[in-house]
């Protein structure tokens, strides 16, 4: 009984997601809309690098600006969640909020800019993340509790503010190359089962990694106040 | 008329102004670098065949021979990355590493190849619009047709405008190079070839230095640490356009990143040089690599050499005249007995006619094969195999080969002519006539088992749908058999018909040798063997008629 309950749970679980395409959440970006969904599988590759007509910053590169706030929440991505292509990189006015989602296939928010909050916390990328040479300027960011099963790298991102990646699950490589962080940056009880890459890393404040266990020695710069181990 | 200076104020400030300033920018950049990418023409760059094909497992998990080069050398301002790359740093260690030079040696700018005088020595056309660099192909024919003179000799100083001579050396050339991998993404295609890091490391763990190509980022111009670069920008408009020549050196797997020495001196990356991620390096970094060899000493074959050898000293390709269709065409060949010992029957060798794609050698069939057996017959008799019996069809002869005398000799005393199908190739291809190709017999001189048949000047032969649109080159020697020594003489050295044909990257027999071998290990040869067999395009060996 206790087993058919389990079942009809799951299901039950699994049904509720509504579907969304994610043509739709394009195009209401494209309006200077926000756009706020729970609980829903998100069908299609969302790329923010297309929305709207591009801006160009040099001969080469263009930028797609989104007005509106992007938030999920619990949602399935079932296919890539990207912001930069073909020579064409986004920029974020508002939030930027994924919480408790999964990522079944790759993310890439290189190159974007972010003027609100950013936060993916409880979220799950089955695939790699890569949050390249971002400039992000909110006063937190968040990725914690997140898990990733691959390469996840912030490599040569800047954050304005302070970074959390507290009690994620890094089973990959797991990448802070070149990345500055304004104030303070806190990686306590965290799993690093990858190698991990501190080269180059700044922080102007506090390096927090409290009860945080590395599979391989991390090497972290001289040039920053020693990290709290 | 208000409107009308407005347009102009207009136009100045922001269509011939701004297009001024990027244009600015991107030749400084390009003044750092300068591989001109988009002049490569990969798909007439012969690939190159000794790939690794061994046991990966068996490959060391780090390799290093950075010690092996001169000292991080600085090309300035100047868009000569490609000179640097393929004349100071790849000959000298090429150099150093058949010479074992010591470190104090390859730090002696005596012993070092000037990429002066290499950057010299490459045509004005070749050197782009402004001088600001040039591809790889120009340099590795520079150092291939004149070498070039050491940095002592011509030292890396009053560059000048581009407008100066080349002293060359004729002690300092390449025989050959070869492209290992490429990807022609950068001029638009979508071939790619080669980009696998097994590829790389084998190449590396041989201890061959790898010249590569790469598409710069704005993190790599400012690197500054020894950590590994696995991502990059390309936001800075001049980074759309910087593509540069350095040197790949070695390998770590803890790292999971290549090592790449670069010519931007010392204090830039980690010494001059840069770990870079497998995955970034094949994706996003590397977009042509090439490897080249010296000349070999090639041993002197217009004596007779003592014990075995066989000469393959002339072949020629014609229309049947019993044919029905154009691609029914037939061979002959002259192959000496060059040795002071008799080459008998019961050692079991083979001649083959073989075609290979003249700028990928891996793609190559045999079409005939000539038998030496004692298998068939008794001495003196020769026949036809059944295709089930023959290895790749073909014919058998129980022969012995006297010194000085040729094979066939006794059974053609006029010559011979082999009949056969032409497969249904279409592009530019070589023919060759290789004796022993199953390496049976240990000869004095293995590099005259060969005998190429090209188009006028050494260029290959053009074929479509196996019809031959080109006239095989006429060589000097008749097929008069009477004086065979006198003839061998003449003839060019095997070791060079090729190359000194004027075609700069015609494969050499010792890469056609190390194709078969290769392909005969892994079971290629044998599958391709098969492929004949079944075709049912069974030759025939028949007297020739004059």
């Amino acid at each position: 009984m206790r087993f058919l309950l389990t079942i009809l749970l799951a299901l039950n679980f699994s049904f509720a997601k509504k579907t969304v395409k994610a043509s739709d959440i394009i195009k209401r970006l494209e309006k200077g809309e926000s756009v706020e969904i729970a609980d829903a599988v998100i069908e299609g590759s969302l790329d923010f690098s297309g929305v709207g007509k591009l801006s160009r910053i040099n001969t080469a590169m263009s930028e797609a600006r989104i007005r509106g706030n992007v938030f999920f929440f619990r949602c399935v991505f079932k296919e890539p969640v990207i912001a930069q292509k073909n020579n064409a990189n986004a920029r974020f006015d508002g939030n930027l909020v994924f919480l408790e989602s999964e990522f079944q296939k790759e993310v890439d928010f290189s190159n974007a800019t972010v003027f609100g909050v950013v936060n993916f916390s409880k979220s799950v990328f089955k695939e790699g993340a890569t949050f390249n040479q971002m400039a992000i300027w909110a006063k937190n960011s968040y990725f914690s509790e997140i898990t990733a099963n691959k390469k996840f790298s912030l490599e040569g991102t800047s954050f304005q503010g302070s970074l959390a990646i507290v009690s994620s699950k890094f089973l990959g490589r797991f990448s802070l190359q070149e990345v500055f962080v304004q104030e303070n940056l806190q990686g306590s009880n965290t799993n690093f089962d990858g190698a991990t890459d501190f080269a180059m890393l700044k922080v102007g404040n506090r390096t927090i990694f409290r009860y945080a266990n590395f599979k391989f020695k991390p090497e972290f710069p001289e040039n920053n106040s020693p990290p709290e181990m | 008329m208000k409107q009308i200076l407005f347009l102009l104020i207009a136009l100045t400030l922001f269509g011939c102004g701004q297009h001024s300033f990027f244009d600015e920018v991107v030749t400084e950049l390009q003044s750092r670098t300068g591989w001109l990418a988009t002049q490569e023409n990969f798909h007439t760059i012969p690939q190159d065949i000794s790939s690794f094909s061994g046991d990966i497992s068996s490959m060391p998990r780090s390799v290093s021979f950075e010690d092996r080069f001169p000292p991080i050398g600085d090309q300035g301002q100047y868009g000569t990355c490609v000179a640097w790359a393929v004349g100071y740093s790849m000959k000298t260690a090429l150099n150093g590493i058949e010479r074992s030079w010591t470190s104090s040696q390859l730090s002696n700018a005596a012993n070092q190849t000037s990429p002066k005088d290499l950057w010299m020595a490459i045509p004005a056309s070749s050197k782009g619009a402004n001088c600001n660099g040039t591809n790889f192909e120009a340099a590795f024919d520079a150092l291939i047709s004149k070498g070039a003179s050491s940095l002592s000799q011509v030292p890396y100083t009053n560059m000048g405008n581009c407008s100066g001579t080349s002293s060359g050396n004729a002690n300092n050339k390449l025989a050959n190079y070869r492209k290992i991998a490429f990807n022609d993404r950068l001029t638009g295609g979508t071939r790619s070839d080669g980009m696998s890091v097994d590829n790389f490391k084998g190449y590396i763990s041989q201890g061959r230095p790898v010249a590569i190509g790469a598409r710069l980022g704005d993190r790599f111009m400012r690197w500054n640490s020894s950590a590994t670069i696995s991502s990059d920008t390309y936001n800075d408009p001049g980074m759309q356009h910087a593509y540069h020549a350095m040197v790949l050196v070695g390998y770590d797997d803890s790292k999971s990143a290549f090592r790449v020495i670069n010519s931007w001196g010392p204090s830039w990356g980690d010494r001059g040089n840069i770990w870079v991620d497998y995955d970034f390096f094949l994706n996003n970094f590397c977009f042509a690599a090439f490897v080249a060899q010296n000349p070999n000493t090639a041993p002197n074959d217009r004596q007779l050499s003592s014990g075995y050898d066989l000469l393959a000293s002339f072949a020629e390709d014609f229309p049947d005249p019993r044919g029905t269709n154009q691609s029914h065409r037939a061979f002959s060949y002259d192959v000496f007995n060059n040795g002071s010992l008799p080459i008998l029957a019961s050692q079991k060798w083979t001649v083959f006619y073989m075609y290979y794609n003249a700028y990928n050698a891996n793609e190559f069939g045999i079409i005939s094969e000539d038998y030496y057996t004692n298998e068939n017959g008794k001495l003196g008799d020769y026949g036809d195999f059944a295709n089930s019996q023959a290895i790749a069809g073909g014919v058998w002869n129980h022969f012995n080969v006297a010194p000085g005398k040729k094979a066939s000799e006794e059974e053609f005393p006029d010559g011979f002519a082999i009949r056969y199908t032409m497969p249904n190739i279409t592009g530019d291809y070589y023919l060759v006539v290789y004796a022993d190709a199953y390496d049976v017999i240990q000869e004095s001189n293995e590099d005259n088992n060969f005998y190429f048949i090209t188009a006028a000047n050494g260029r290959p032969l053009k074929f479509s749908n196996g019809v031959m649109q080109s006239t095989p080159a006429r060589t000097a020697a008749t097929s008069n058999f009477d004086n065979a020594l006198g003839r061998k003489v003449e003839r060019v050295a095997p070791a060079a018909s090729v190359v000194e044909l004027g075609e700069l990257n015609g494969y050499t027999p010792q890469e056609i040798k190390l194709l078969l071998n290769k392909n005969k290990q892994d079971g290629t040869l044998g599958r391709k063997i098969a492929e004949y067999r079944a075709s049912g395009a069974a030759t025939v060996k028949v007297p020739r008629t004059k």
